[in-house]
């Protein structure tokens, strides 16, 4: 087992893991999990399904720590995991995505008011993950991965066993879908076009 | 700069950039300057960014908690699996364990869904006990984990297991066998629950899991739901609004290799609406009204109607459609959206009246509602008390 980047305690920690040793794997799991809450939360957005996602990410990678080598640090390998656990559940979702519709801003949110701004917030990033949802599933997870979870090209085409060149063209067409639908959609249109307004 | 390096310029936004040296930060500050395209995708990004941390909910510790508890709590196998198949096998049964654990865990612990906690309700009382539960608390009666999805007001008979809604909508996850009855009652009807798990609110009922009977008030038994199945009060009524629709309009054609639910018509519709191909969005969505769809599809296809309307510039039949899911799901987060959208459009058509009316109207029904703070600022500036 090759593990030159991990220190003597960790490697006892995950040699334990190895041997599926209940404490070991609690620690593990206890230190990592906020992390991979928030991945796979970014990853489906404010999905009910996070949860258990969450849970069958945790399922596989206790299955499957006597295979784990120490290659990369214990996080990533179960950034990994969770990866792939949401890329299956993508794939096994025959049907789209529903997203509420709850109601189309007629008058702009004023600028200060907190409580306000938030549900507004909340309304675009839920139809943001409506458009997400109708991308192949490629694209989505390449677009959520260097966009919102803010992870570099090298490190998304890493966890997605994809190239660098593909991970970049998976990105870059992600993001002119979004731009595309979202000009299209009552909802987004001017979130839009505050956006251009800025950069401009 | 060439195209790979705008290209890295406009890729590089925001966090990813951490691994960058100065003089390469430098030199892509340089180039966004004058590349109005990076900007604007990295305004775009950064913005998608800002926008998820700051809207998307946190997991809730216990949750953690709960999915580390179920996967080290179960039984696992020797650590060497040489075979992929047998290892496969393996994943999916502690998979299956781990998720028959959680369900256990969640029933056990009466979690529905992420909430408040409060304390359960003392035990047997002489009689009903009134009780008023903010949207998203979470109680327990008796067998049952009870969790509030709008502001309710009930009454708890405990001897009964029987709870008689007033006001709102409650998620409620009946623990099965226990062999006890649990009973939900509303001015309307009565649904007698036996393991189960559903929704229901004044307007119907929607099951998630296991079985319920619906009976009117009288007793009278008005249908038997499974897992998936939803019913309305309105379900056999004649409904009004249809009538007013625009009954000229060609029939949408059913593709006869699509199962025709209401739920593929409402996607198809909200397929047609993202495009703006508003014709072919409302033959859509009124195709999944008329498939017998559930209170919550029933609600969404009007919501959709009403966009429709809206889009084309019909915004008196937008309100007729955002007013009827108003009154028909008053208990539901749509119902709750679209009463203010229909004192927006009221106030945007110059009827200063009829928005305040709906305005009050909003007050009075969810006066902690999320529109509640801008209902207040808007009768202000009217001047109505």
């Amino acid at each position: 087992v090759n593990e030159p980047a991990l220190k003597v305690e960790e490697r006892a920690l995950m040699d334990a893991c190895r041997r599926r040793d209940r404490g070991a794997l609690e620690e593990v799991f206890r230190r990592e999990a906020p992390a991979l809450a928030r991945l796979i939360a970014r990853m489906v957005g404010d999905s009910a399904e996070r949860d258990d996602l969450l849970q069958a990410t945790l399922a596989e990678a206790l299955v499957a720590f006597p295979r784990f080598r120490g290659d990369a640090a214990v996080s990533t390998w179960l950034a990994r995991i969770a990866v792939n656990v949401v890329r299956q559940s993508w794939r096994r979702r025959s049907v789209q995505r529903r997203a509420r519709l709850e109601l189309v801003p007629l008058e702009p949110a004023p600028a200060a008011a907190g409580p306000d701004r938030a549900a507004q917030a909340r309304r675009h990033l839920e139809r943001v993950y409506h458009h997400l949802g109708r991308m192949s599933v490629a694209k989505r997870l390449a677009f959520v991965l260097h966009v919102i979870d803010g992870r570099p090209i090298d490190e998304v085409a890493a966890l997605t066993r994809a190239s660098r060149a593909a991970t970049r063209s998976r990105v870059f067409w992600a993001r002119r879908a979004l731009i595309s639908s979202a000009r299209r959609d009552p909802l987004l249109a001017g979130w839009l076009e505050e956006i251009e307004e800025e950069s401009r | 700069m060439t195209g790979a390096e705008c290209y890295r310029s406009a890729g590089l936004a925001g966090r990813g950039s951490a691994a960058l040296s100065e003089a390469e930060r430098l030199r892509i500050e340089d180039h966004r300057a004058s590349c109005h395209r990076c900007r604007r995708i990295a305004a775009l990004d950064d913005r998608l960014r800002e926008m998820a941390d700051a809207a998307l909910p946190r997991t809730g510790q216990r949750a953690i908690e709960r999915a580390i508890e179920a996967t080290v709590s179960q039984p696992v196998a020797p650590a060497a699996w040489p075979g992929s198949r047998r290892r496969w096998a393996f994943a999916a049964g502690v998979a299956v364990a781990a998720a028959a654990a959680a369900l256990a865990l969640g029933a056990a612990t009466g979690e529905i869904a992420r909430g408040i906690e409060t304390p359960a309700l003392p035990g047997p009382a002489p009689g009903p006990v009134a009780r008023i539960l903010a949207a998203g608390e979470r109680t327990e009666l008796a067998h049952a984990a009870v969790q509030a999805s709008a502001d309710c007001e009930l009454r708890w008979d405990p001897s009964q297991r029987r709870v008689e809604l007033e006001r709102g909508s409650l998620s409620i996850a009946v623990t099965p066998g226990t062999g006890r009855s649990f009973t939900v009652a509303t001015p309307s009807f009565v649904v007698i629950v036996l393991g189960t798990e559903l929704e229901v609110d004044l307007e119907g009922v929607m099951v998630h899991r296991g079985s319920v009977e619906v009976r009117s008030v009288g007793g009278i038994l008005r249908a038997k739901l499974g897992a998936g199945d939803a019913w309305t009060r309105f379900d056999e009524l004649e409904p009004e609004l249809e009538l007013h629709e625009d009954l000229s309009a060609p029939e949408a054609t059913p593709d006869s290799r699509r199962a025709p639910s209401p739920a593929a018509w409402l996607t198809e519709g909200r397929a047609h609406l993202a495009d703006r191909r508003l014709e072919r969005a409302g033959q859509a969505i009124r195709q999944a009204l008329d498939a017998s769809p559930s209170s919550r599809q029933h609600r969404e296809a009007h919501t959709l109607l009403a966009e429709v309307a809206l889009l084309s510039g019909q915004v008196d039949r937008a309100i007729r459609h955002y007013l009827l899911v108003a009154s028909r799901h008053p208990g539901s987060l749509q119902g709750e959206a679209a009463l203010f959208a229909a004192a927006r459009l009221e106030a945007r058509r110059g009827r200063a009246a009829a928005a305040d009316e709906l305005l009050q109207r909003y007050r009075k029904r969810y006066p902690r509602g999320r529109f509640a703070d801008e209902v207040e600022r808007k009768l202000q500036t009217r001047g109505t008390p």
